[in-house]
């Protein structure tokens, strides 16, 4: 589809074939402009099935608009990272964090309505969700009790209070864990676990749909190939998920970041991001 | 030509097609958990009960009651979930109860629970007025087993789902606010603590309370009972013209109001429920409060089979008004938020519904010091921001205390401390921050 029907982009353009790239607070400013809750990039006309409120402090939010394309895309972006981590069939996958983040909505069909297959889905495995406030880490870690998963997935920020009731409540994670994902709404998370345990991160730009995540392995971040990187003029990446359908992401502005060619045993097609 | 209201044919069966309905439902449930659920099995054997004994509902009292802490005892053992109540394994999503009791009950839903929990749902909003057209508002996406059902009814009707950033708990009532706002749903779905965070956040915001609700045209409470004059306090606050109550329990109980207010009727689909004395079970008249038990009516997922709640019921006598068949019920609050005072005992819908009677102050928010209790003194903390305290302040203790016959002292807090689903009924000093 062309952007020029996206008012955002459209009022952006600096000549037809000249889009400029775009962050967050460019969006934000338009939003707040146009008092439009999509922020002008919304196909007008176009009635997304989903509609999801972006983590953060903007007064008013922002809104992703996600149509059937959409939601499929970024379910595969994310089942991609679940298969990269080594989750397969029967495997009960733990995912502490608010269920606004694509982390866990796009976990599992029964969590979103109009997904047609999450990640759990597509590889046979089974999430359990906690609600993600620091004041429910005792309830998650009853969940490790009884269930032992084999992954959990977090919000970085709660890892603390998690391994504080941990040791409260005499659980170790150690015992059943054999991987932990730490992610956050933006970017990559600076925290580390307590436990001896392979903890790998994500790499995320909810604006964009976008989402990369550590390789055990190669410790690089591996980019789905759903999206499509460029090196802007002034060194930064940009990103574009051409899955999009209603809500097109076109240069997104993802950050100073290597770009690696493809060559991790694990996945020899990724291309692969190195934070800098 | 179904009635304004009714979701399908069901809802103007006679009562005896309801209840042959149930009978079979049942019985294929006691089947299911005496050939496969170990636990069922233990129990059944216990007491030498066959399926083959069930023929009418009835007979369901040939069963023991299974309480909440033996579900947990049987984990403790275990160490491991599941338990052996649980059928099914495919497409399987793992749910935590909300533990409202600190206590953590897992569920297993299988993809078969969704064929049921689907048609159960769509009824119950039907009746609570939703219709398609609007956008849902996802209450507590993922991890609780009422926004799994929303998810069904989204799909099915089809809405447009919109999904706010964190969770229904006060501190996020600015993002839910600006979502209700942004999107105008006609309908929404909430919990009772959180209608009074929204009408907080929006007086801060320098809005009316009822700008807040702007374009709501019903509204469902669960969480809590609500007496009438909450309700029409609720509708004068919010400006919604319907506000119904709703009943909900992750193990199965789900209750809605009709049209005709007159209690909740049970969404057939998911349990039947009886309400017995609540420390025999043995069966009680109608309109008499005690425990409420309910049974599950369809045979997959986590099957509770005449399984106390923990909640305290009155079921409603004779037929309701509207015509539908299915039994009414309110839930009165939990079994473990009864208020000893002395020789008495309530529980917090008494204390708000005295409230409202002695002196006319409704929607008040407050909790009970626990330190009172312990001293045979109904000791209220009551919450200032959002009610008028002068009209009754000096009023109150006294017509309290002849209201309920016990000695109350009345304390008048700035705020009390939330959790998920409000103010907890009572609350130790220690817990109030610093006074
Ligand atoms: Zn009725």
């Amino acid at each position: 589809m062309s952007v020029d029907s996206i008012p955002f982009y459209r009022d952006r353009m600096e000549s037809p074939s000249c889009l400029p790239p775009w962050g967050l607070y460019d969006w934000l400013e338009y939003a707040q402009a146009h008092q439009d809750p999509f922020g002008g990039r919304k196909l007008p006309g176009a009635l997304p099935l989903v509609v999801v409120q972006l983590e953060g402090p903007s007064d008013p939010p922002l809104y992703l608009a996600l149509g059937r394309q959409e939601l499929r895309g970024w379910a595969r972006a994310v089942t991609y990272l679940w298969r990269l981590w080594g989750v397969g069939p029967g495997q009960i996958i733990a995912l502490y964090d608010y269920g606004s983040s694509p982390m866990v909505f796009l976990a599992h069909r029964r969590y979103t309505p109009h997904l047609q297959r999450g990640a759990a889905d597509a590889l046979g495995a089974k999430p359990i969700c906690n609600d993600g406030l620091a004041s429910m880490a005792p309830r998650m870690v009853e969940i490790f009790r009884y269930l032992r998963p084999q992954g959990l997935i977090v919000r970085a920020e709660l890892v603390s209070p998690l391994a504080h009731a941990c040791r409260e409540m005499g659980v170790t994670p150690e015992e059943f864990l054999s991987f932990v994902v730490l992610t956050e709404a933006e970017g990559v998370p600076k925290a580390a676990v307590p436990w001896r345990v392979t903890t790998l991160k994500t790499w995320r730009a909810d604006a964009a749909f976008f989402v990369a995540g550590e390789c055990p392995l190669c410790r690089l971040f591996h980019v789905p190939p759903l999206y499509r990187l460029a090196r802007h003029e002034d060194g930064t990446l940009l990103v574009s998920a051409p899955f999009g359908e209603i809500f097109p992401v076109v240069g997104y502005r993802l950050g100073p970041a290597h770009l690696e060619k493809p060559g991790c045993p694990r996945e020899s097609s990724a291309w692969r991001l190195r934070p800098c | 030509m179904l009635k304004e209201g009714f979701w399908d044919e069901m809802d103007s069966w006679p009562r005896a097609r309801l209840d042959r309905y149930w009978t079979r439902r049942i019985r294929r449930v006691l089947d299911v958990a005496y050939n496969s659920l170990p636990f069922y099995q233990r129990r059944f054997q216990q007491v030498g009960f066959s399926p083959s004994q069930f023929r009418s509902l009835d007979d369901l009292r040939r069963l023991p009651v299974t309480e909440r802490g033996e579900l947990l005892n049987a984990l403790k053992q275990a160490g491991r979930y599941p338990i052996g109540i649980e059928r099914g394994h495919e497409e399987v999503v793992l749910c935590v109860s909300s533990g409202t009791e600190g206590d953590v009950i897992f569920l297993s839903f299988p993809r078969q629970w969704a064929d049921m929990e689907r048609q159960a749902t769509l009824r119950a909003h039907w009746w609570a007025g939703l219709r398609p057209g609007g956008p849902i508002l996802i209450s507590a996406p993922a991890w609780h087993i009422y926004a799994l059902g929303q998810n069904l009814l989204a799909r099915a009707l089809p809405a447009q789902a919109v999904i706010v950033w964190g969770t229904y708990s006060p501190e996020f009532a600015s993002h839910v606010l600006q979502a209700i706002r942004a999107f105008s749903p006609q309908f929404l779905g909430l919990f009772l603590p959180f209608v009074f965070s929204l009408v907080a956040e929006a007086r801060r915001r320098g809005l009316g309370p009822s700008q807040a609700f702007q374009g709501v045209k019903n509204l469902m409470v669960v969480g809590a009972p609500i007496t009438p004059a909450l309700r029409r306090h609720l509708q004068e606050l919010t400006g919604v013209e319907r506000v119904v109550e709703a009943a909900g329990s992750s193990e199965g109980l789900l209750a809605v109001e009709c049209e005709v207010g007159q209690g909740l009727h049970l969404v057939p689909e998911k349990s039947v429920v009886e309400v017995l004395d609540a420390a025999t079970y043995d069966p009680i008249p109608a309109g008499q409060q005690g425990a409420v038990v309910i049974t599950n009516t369809w045979p997959w997922g986590p099957l509770y089979i005449r399984y106390a709640t923990g909640d305290l019921g009155v079921m409603y006598p004779g037929e309701c008004p509207c015509g539908r068949p299915s039994p009414r019920i309110k839930v009165m609050g939990r079994r473990s938020h009864l208020l000893r005072v002395g020789q008495r005992s309530f529980l917090p819908y008494d204390v708000q519904q005295a409230m409202e009677e002695a002196v006319g102050l409704v929607g008040a928010t407050f909790a009970v010091l626990w330190e009172g209790l312990a001293k045979g003194c109904l000791h209220l903390l009551v919450q200032e921001e959002g009610i008028d305290a002068r009209a009754v302040r000096s009023r109150l203790k006294k017509a309290l205390e002849d209201y309920l016959d016990v000695p109350v002292k009345v304390e008048w807090a700035p705020s009390l401390p939330m959790r998920w689903k409000g103010v907890p009924p009572v609350i130790r000093r220690e817990e109030m921050g610093g006074r």
